[in-house]
């Protein structure tokens, strides 16, 4: 019989997880850089790409587990969810941290990894996302863009005989499955930087006519934030890195 | 076959009242108080004062007991069989005695019936002989003649009819609650068809699935209750849902997994401690001592005692005795203290007091007042904290002896 203990208190093993689409000349390179100092394993599914970004993943030592679906999932992301988070459970991971291919975690937050994982009180830890708007050097912050002042929980504990379930949803589903909600978690006060909207402005109008034409009544999310990614002059703040 | 009632508030609460015209072999059925003369003619039963009731041999009567108040008076006039009605707290009782003292009446009760299905799945994990009196069925199961009336019985009093008839010829009568549990499945299974959705539906059925031993096909019904429950962000569901699945897996004999799904759920050391016992016992062959307890930490007790009785170790024995406790069987707790069988390290100073108490209550719930009082002053010198129960006891003399007044009162 198996008499290793479902929760450790030391060496556990933390496998990374991402979907991607077409993002070998953005930040992808950058974050896989950044993951491989700080995770043990890199899980990712492409998600058909047709740039290079299969074969960038595949030069990382850390990628240990990379599909390449032939045909785009994404209109239906609850299955896609689930394929990466079957992916990842492969690796046998004691925790999981899911990422996007545009997120950094600060400093800080590398550092104390470690401590979020090897302790046996708690089965997530939830983060302070920050959207970077325009830039390297501000996020937005105003109430449409807020997503700050709450905790997203993107590290989870993997407890084998729990029952994992997405909602059946075909945008805007949580990266984790949602049964962790149950399970007792730790929001830390450590901060992940989100570039996705780190971009010029006619990316971002692209982005917007991107989320138009997937959800054009808001079905699964606000219309009226998809309207404010056109602002012209959003509230912005300086972002400051907290010192070690 | 002659009946005894004794109602909780006097005759006009008595919300069964059409099931005494189904009451089988019916003879004579007397009511303790008053009642209306109208309603004697409809329900041929006949009124009885406190007083006149007292004076009578009860040996030769059922008593349907729907108060626990009433168990002191009950149990002294020895009856033939007691059936219990449990009934919810009413407003204005003191909950928590209710409830304990209701699950007194249920544990010495010969038969149970309850027309609330909340009250009726808890004491079906608690113990046998439990019916639940209501339902939704439009459907004839039978009839039954009563003087003039010819009576077409739903599900529930079919059923209802049956079990009372098989006690009165002193038969078994747990294949009857095989067959409620099999109609309510079938209604809940059905139901599930039409609002998939519903996490209370669907926790119903993997419920009944599950007393019927068919857990295979109760944890599909028990997950999709799971995942509603946390779509519409109710989470505080992970021992009342996901642990149950630990039940149903050591239901199937899937004992490793069962351990496995249970430590999920546990947190504190306490419980971390009963994991490793549990995989402890696991490797040591002691699989009914996993699966008993399995059930136990899930709240079933019937369960966890029906694979406990045959066994005749002093740790099963031990195991036993806890679910005895549990379940207010409080006879069968001290039958096994008696019988010597308990030598485990468990049964130590603490039992003691625990088994002085266990006395008492007995004494007093059969009138034995000094025997009582001496069982727990005993205790007291063990432990002093044992004093709360002569407060508890004279609490429920107080409950009982209101009670007992306003029926001297009205009759």
């Amino acid at each position: 019989m198996n008499h290793k203990p479902i929760r450790k208190t030391s060496g556990n093993r933390l496998t990374a997880m991402l979907q991607v689409r077409n993002e070998a000349n953005r930040y992808l390179e950058s974050v896989l850089h950044d993951l491989s100092e700080f995770v043990d394993e890199i899980v990712i599914i492409d998600d058909a790409s047709t740039d290079g970004t299969f074969e960038l993943c595949q030069s990382f030592a850390k990628v240990t587990r990379l599909i390449k679906l032939e045909k785009s999932e994404f209109i239906h992301e609850w299955q896609l969810r689930q394929r990466l988070w079957e992916l990842a459970i492969s690796t046998d991971p004691d925790w999981l941290l899911a990422v996007d291919a545009d997120e950094f975690y600060e400093d800080l937050a590398k550092v104390h990894m470690r401590d979020l994982i090897n302790q046996d009180q708690y089965d997530w830890v939830g983060f302070r996302i920050y959207d970077f708007w325009g830039g390297l050097t501000h996020y937005r912050e105003d109430e449409l863009w807020m997503i700050h002042q709450r905790h997203t929980r993107l590290l989870v504990r993997y407890l084998p005989d729990f029952y994992y379930f997405y909602p059946r949803m075909d945008h805007h589903v949580p990266r984790l499955p949602l049964s962790y909600a149950v399970l007792p978690g730790f929001q830390a006060e450590l901060r992940v930087k989100h570039y996705g909207w780190a971009v010029s402005k006619e990316e971002r109008y692209e982005k917007y006519l991107r989320y138009m034409s997937s959800d054009p009544n808001g079905e699964w999310g606000s219309l009226e934030q998809y309207q404010s990614i056109l602002d012209e002059y959003p509230t912005l703040i300086e972002w400051k890195e907290d010192p070690l | 076959m002659k009946y005894m009632i004794f109602c909780h508030n006097g005759w006009g609460d008595f919300s069964y009242k059409r099931m005494l015209k189904l009451l089988p072999d019916r003879d004579e059925v007397l009511v303790v108080g008053e009642v209306m003369e109208k309603d004697e003619q409809d329900y041929d039963v006949c009124s009885i004062s406190l007083t006149n009731m007292l004076s009578l041999d009860l040996t030769e009567y059922t008593t349907i007991v729907c108060s626990p108040y009433w168990l002191k008076t009950v149990n002294s006039l020895h009856p033939r069989y007691m059936i219990a009605l449990l009934e919810r707290c009413p407003d204005d009782q003191d909950a928590e005695m209710w409830n304990k003292y209701s699950e007194l009446l249920a544990a010495q009760a010969d038969i149970v019936g309850t027309a609330s299905e909340r009250i009726y799945l808890e004491q079906c994990l608690r113990r046998e002989g439990i019916f639940l009196l209501s339902g939704e069925s439009l459907l004839t199961y039978g009839m039954v003649n009563h003087r003039h009336d010819t009576l077409f019985l739903n599900d529930y009093e079919m059923i209802w009819f049956e079990a009372l008839s098989s006690m009165n010829k002193g038969e078994r009568f747990e294949q009857w609650t095989s067959v409620q549990w099999e109609i309510r499945c079938k209604y809940y299974v059905d139901l599930v068809a039409t609002y998939p959705f519903h996490a209370t539906i669907s926790y119903l059925a993997a419920t009944y699935l599950y007393l019927l031993g068919r857990s295979s096909d109760a944890g599909m019904y028990l997950v999709n209750s799971f995942e509603q429950m946390v779509l519409h962000d109710y989470l505080d569901c992970l021992e009342s849902h996901y642990r149950f699945l630990s039940s149903m897996a050591a239901q199937v004999g899937d004992l490793e997994k069962a351990i496995r799904i249970y430590a999920v759920s546990v947190y504190s050391e306490e419980d971390q401690m009963k994991v490793i016992e549990m995989r402890n016992w696991l490797e040591h062959g002691k699989d009914d001592l996993v699966k008993a307890e399995i059930f136990r930490l899930n709240e079933d007790y019937a369960s966890a005692i029906r694979t406990l009785k045959p066994l005749n170790t002093s740790e099963s024995k031990s195991l036993l005795r806890d679910n005895y406790v549990q379940t207010y069987r409080y006879e069968d707790v001290l039958r096994l203290k008696e019988e010597g069988s308990l030598s485990h390290e468990k049964d130590s100073e603490i039992s003691l007091v625990d088994s002085l108490l266990i006395r008492g209550t007995i004494h007093m719930l059969h009138n034995r007042p000094y025997e009582a009082v001496t069982a727990i002053l005993t205790a007291t010198t063990v432990e002093l904290s044992a004093l709360r129960w002569l407060s508890e006891m004279s609490s429920y003399e107080e409950s009982a002896e209101r009670m007992l007044r306003s029926i001297a009162y009205e009759s």
